[in-house]
């Protein structure tokens, strides 16, 4: 495994590591503002529209980071992998939703009910309210985990997965509770202004709030990752059996984990709802959320508190740019299409016709000059990745021209589904060769 | 010299178990490695076996040097290996469990024989039809007659010293030259245990090299030709059994304690 | 009595006496008892509830059966390679809509959707291998989680592939339109989206069984599933059984998704939607068991349809007044789901394997109960007394 000291290289002047994979995540996350508000600026924005929009991004980043130190706990400190995190984010969104806001009975105009309505309308502070999701979503991850934890990882994911979608559909169905497909609107903000600037100081009390719990939660898991506490975690996960022979009771710990994890994913739920202002059973609890946090978690080197916040701000970077850059994206892939395609094609055929050259000249290989060279690269297992690989870009060229004539709808839509389908590129690619992250410190084995 | 263990270094990824441990098994001879807990036995015969990679040392097979051989190429050039727990396929029925000791020399109806990718011209063992596996299970289970009735029933469904048995006529399948057995009377009853010990003589005197490591050092060595007593990883004594059982030292240090 | 005449006779007797052994033994004979027994249990049930509620009960059980058989033949797939891999497939749902798709694409231009089925049944078979070779095969060794991240991965890249490429819209195999076969008033098959499908699904079970039960490969498989150390210490080469698994599977996922296109539409996550179901049934079934991952995707098949009419019921305003009840049949597999993890996590066909400890659950009520612990337990127990 490659895990000699992740991009460490020595400073000598400063007689200590820079830790350079950390400044090139951090140069990333500038340039992605950046571009946004290039974009911005282009699409001829005000000044606080551009701030606004920047704001957003830092809050729902910090959301997307508390759900990451969640699934930190759970995974990197304890080796619980959890498949729903958006399921526990969904409790904790409606928990806050219904508790926070002021009642709303269900509207009918002209005998067609146009919303029906949900429970609440208890109008309690908001700090009540985000303990009561953590408390929500805590108690589910202790109902999901009690029949799973003792089980395989694999037993335990599943269940996670399901719990999430059937949360998912009683959020859709459940009207009485939820207010079905329509959700909950009208949560209020932390502070209410007055002003044309609303929105922008909503953003920037918002970012306030969000980034002081970050804070603390950090320090929080933090000072309990060094504590005696943390440390039979990191036990359980390396070896549980020799910390039961240790006399601890795994199972309590393991369940502990898993339940302030899951509280830590409502806690990100709660801020969700009061920073969208609505909750809807949309595509913000779907599956990909679940995925997206998993890619946080890998980027930052699970176990490693700091490193899954800048994942988490890295990621949701490249997402919430996609959706800033996404008016400029059909300009530029229709003018580049035919030309990738092009590419792809002609690089596919030569690369296909290398491979069948070699494959047929291997066999009757002189034993020296090029022929030991030509070994040398078949030892190595390129041929075989580089024959795959180029049938599947000549293939891919070629299924592009065939279903060209079925693409409907415009091709800026498609970038979200490229979105979706990098993260499941970047899932696969840091899950075999850089297991440990990308901003990892210490060598650390991942389980 | 049949099999030919020299200076052998190897261990678990980067703790090492053996260092610097020889033996050799002469042609149809009985060698029994003893020692306490720890000492490597079973990472011995596993290391002959390809299961474990050495990182110095030599294993030698009539005249190949087969270290670091996969385990398929060792069984189809005539070595058998009987593991210590879990050695049978619980949800195969026991013919079935026959049927896949020998499935290296089956002959397939399509071009793709089960001993493919490994050099056939080590092998001089004859490929077996369906019928013909068949037969041979039925001849092997002849030397287990408790099996014989239970032959559809589940491996996983017998008891302790039944599964044992199943292990062992396993892999008497391909009539091997060399049989390693890692001890066979781990968790069975006194009593079974004498009747295992008692197949395993009569598979040696069918001609079968064996090599066992054994926790019940006294039985064992009452029954083989030679002991190798190891300790923390080395040779320690190695001699005939007779002689092993009478030595003082190697009964106090390591059989005093022993029923 | 085999081995006393063996010793002593001829050999054309010794030879029967041999072949005697092979006759169906008392193992046999309990299964067919408990497959009849259970067999008497679902029809009285159905029969029962149709007696009581009229034939609208049959209708559904018939639907269940045709849900059933595409469950039970996905379900084969998924848990053949988790036997052999070790590993949930997450992508699995998604390797069943890209092989609807495969077929859909070779339908709509003109080749037959049988043709386009046969196409992609071995274009998934291809796809298998390769994501074994890219993927599967560099993270052997490194326990359950890697693969199902790497899995999850590639469910992501096929779905939004087929979104990126063929659109959101739903699509519908161009098979003739046809009515309902009436089999008595009130109770209909669909010639296409329900014999078919049974009679396919059952062609799909039977060549299972014969792939595992009488040939060498499928007996390597059942091996290797049951102990991957020992299969490569007995010689099974277990680089071919993995790449046959992958075949296995993937084509089985193919049919699956056809199957399951041709009853409802082609959408991008159609398969990803009934993965839970899937997973349902093998761990209903005990992971890793093939049998099981048919006994478990009738039971939760037939389960979520039948519970239509139960759930119906319920949204009428004087007994809960639930709204959208027939929405809710999707949570049904996984509340069988929970409760066979609570109580039988090696599921109710399986054997009970060294890892599947007992529930948090039972083991607090069989101590409350003053009962007897299980041995881990009790080393726990003992662990925590020991402080």
């Amino acid at each position: 495994m490659a895990s000699t000291s992740s991009g460490g290289i020595p400073n000598q002047a400063a007689g200590r590591k820079l830790p350079w994979s950390e400044v090139i995540a951090f140069v990333a996350i500038a340039v992605i503002v950046l571009a946004g508000v290039l974009a911005g600026v282009l699409a001829g924005a005000s000044p606080q529209g551009i701030l606004t929009n920047v704001g957003f991004y830092a809050s729902i980043a910090i959301i997307f980071a508390v759900l990451a130190l969640g699934f930190n706990l759970q995974w990197g400190y304890t080796g619980l992998f959890n498949a729903g995190i958006a399921g526990f984010y969904l409790i904790g969104a409606y928990t806050m939703a219904i508790a926070i806001t002021a009642p709303s009975p269900p509207i009918v105009i002209g005998g067609i009910p146009v919303y029906p309505g949900h429970l609440g309308g208890y109008s309690l502070p908001l700090a009540v309210g985000a303990i009561l999701a953590m408390l929500a979503a805590g108690g589910a991850a202790v109902i999901i985990a009690l029949p799973a934890l003792r089980l395989r990882a694999d037993y335990l994911a599943i269940a996670t997965l399901a719990f999430a979608s059937i949360l998912q559909i009683l959020a859709n169905n459940l009207q009485s509770v939820t207010g079905g497909a329509i959700g909950i609107t009208g949560i209020p903000k932390p502070i209410t202004f007055v002003s044309a600037n609303a929105p922008f100081l909503n953003a920037i009390t918002i970012v306030g709030i969000g980034s002081a719990i970050l804070l603390l939660f950090l320090l929080l898991l933090q000072f309990m990752a060094e504590s005696p506490w943390g440390r039979v975690l990191r036990a359980v996960r390396e070896d549980e059996e020799a910390t039961m022979a240790l006399g601890k009771n795994t199972f309590n710990y393991k369940l502990q984990a898993f339940a302030l994890g899951g509280a830590l994913m409502g806690l990100a739920g709660a801020l969700f709802a009061v920073t969208l202002g609505y909750v809807s059973p949309s595509s913000s609890f779907a599956p990909a959320v679940t995925f997206s946090v998993w890619v946080m978690v890998i980027v930052g080197g699970s176990g490693n508190n700091r490193g899954v916040i800048v994942g988490a701000f890295l990621i949701y970077g490249l997402e919430w740019l996609s959706v800033q850059l996404k008016d400029y994206v059909p300009i530029a892939l229709a003018a580049g299409l035919p030309t990738i395609r092009l590419l792809l094609i002609v690089v596919g055929l030569i690369a296909v016709i290398a491979a069948g050259v070699f494959v047929l000249f291997s066999r009757y290989m002189p034993t020296r000059g090029w022929g030991r060279v030509l070994r040398k690269i078949q030892e190595r297992g390129w041929v075989r990745n580089g024959t795959i690989g180029a049938f599947a870009l000549y293939g891919l060229g070629w299924v592009f021209v065939f279903l060209e004539q079925y693409k409907p709808g415009a091709i800026g839509d498609t970038i979200f589904y490229t979105r979706l389908m990098f993260i499941g590129v970047l899932l696969i690619i840091l899950i075999i060769y850089r297991p440990e992250g990308i901003l990892r410190e210490h060598k650390r084995v991942l389980r | 010299m049949l099999l030919q263990a020299e200076n052998l270094r190897s261990g678990y990824g980067e703790m090492e178990i053996l260092h610097g441990v020889s033996m050799t098994l002469d042609q149809g001879e009985m060698v029994v490695l003893i020692g306490p807990n720890g000492a490597g036995k079973s990472t011995l015969i596993k290391t002959i076996f390809g299961l474990l990679r050495p990182t110095e040392g030599r294993v030698r097979f009539r005249d190949t040097d087969i270290t670091g051989y996969h385990p398929r190429d060792l069984v189809i050039m005539g070595l058998g290996y009987v593991p210590q727990t879990n050695n049978t396929f619980p949800t195969l029925s026991v013919l079935e469990n026959l049927e896949m000791g020998a499935i290296t020399r089956r002959i397939s109806p399509l071009p793709l024989h089960w001993n493919r990718g490994s050099d056939q011209r080590r092998t001089q063992s004859r490929m077996m039809k369906d019928a013909e596996i068949r037969e041979r299970a039925m001849e092997t289970v002849e030397m287990f007659p408790n099996l014989q009735p239970k032959l559809r029933e589940h491996a996983g469904s017998l008891s302790g010293g039944e599964q044992q048995m199943v292990a062992l006529a396993k892999s008497m399948m391909l009539d091997p030259e060399v049989l390693l057995i890692d001890e066979p009377s781990a968790g069975l009853a006194p009593k079974l245990v004498d009747t295992v010990f008692s197949k395993i003589v009569e598979i040696n005197e069918s001609g079968t090299g064996i090599v066992m490591v054994e926790q019940n050092a006294k039985k064992a060595l009452a029954i083989a030709d030679r002991g190798y007593v190891l300790e923390t990883g080395r040779n320690r004594f190695a001699g005939t059994g007779e002689w092993l059982l009478h030595n003082a030292d190697v009964g106090r240090l390591y059989l005093g304690g022993q029923a | 009595m085999a081995q006393d005449s063996g010793s002593q006779t001829s050999s054309p007797d010794r030879a029967r006496s041999r072949w005697a052994a092979l006759r169906p033994t008392a193992r046999l004979r309990r299964q067919l008892v408990q497959a009849s027994i259970f067999a008497l249990i679902l029809v009285a049930v159905i029969g029962g509830l149709s007696f009581v509620f009229g034939i609208i009960v049959l209708q559904y059980a018939m639907g269940g059966l045709v849900v059933s058989s595409i469950v039970i033949v996905a379900a084969i797939g998924l848990t053949v390679l988790y036997g052999i891999r070790g590993f949930a497939n997450f992508a699995y749902g998604d390797l069943m809509t890209l092989g609807a798709y495969i077929s859909l694409l070779l339908s709509v231009n003109g080749l037959s959707l049988v043709w386009g089925a046969i196409v992609s049944f071995f274009v998934l078979a291809v796809v298998g291998i390769l994501l074994e070779v890219v993927i599967f095969s560099r993270l052997e060794g490194r326990g359950p989680v890697p693969p199902i991240v790497a899995s999850v991965g590639v469910g992501l890249i096929i779905q939004n592939g087929i979104r990126s490429i063929a659109g959101t819209a739903e699509w519908l195999y161009p098979v003739p339109a046809s009515q309902d076969i009436v089999i008595v008033p009130g109770l209909g098959i669909h010639p296409v989206r329900g014999i078919l499908t049974l009679v396919i699904g059952v062609t799909f079970v039977l060549s299972a069984h014969i792939l595992l039960k009488y040939t060498n490969l499928g007996k390597a498989m059942r091996a290797t599933a049951d102990n991957l150390e020992l299969a490569k210490a007995t010689g099974i080469d277990t680089k071919r059984v993995t790449y046959a698994a992958w075949v296995v599977s993937c084509s089985f996922a193919s049919t699956a998704g056809v199957l399951l296109g041709l009853g409802t539409a082609i959408t991008p996550t159609m398969g990803f939607d009934v993965i839970l179901l899937i997973f349902a049934a093998v761990i209903v079934g005990g992971i890793g068991s093939p049998y099981g991952a048919m006994l478990g995707g009738l039971l939760v098949g037939l389960s979520q349809e039948m519970s239509v009419p139960f759930l119906v019921w319920l949204e009428r305003p004087d007994v809960i007044g639930l709204q959208f009840g027939s929405a809710y049949k999707v949570a049904i597999p996984f509340i069988i789901l929970i409760i066979v993890l609570i109580f039988r996590p090696w599921g109710i066909a399986g054997r009970r394997p060294a890892f599947a400890r007992r529930s948090y659950f039972i083991e607090r009520v069989t101590r409350a109960l003053g009962g007897e612990r299980g041995a881990i337990d009790a080393s726990v127990g003992e662990a925590n007394g020991g402080r």
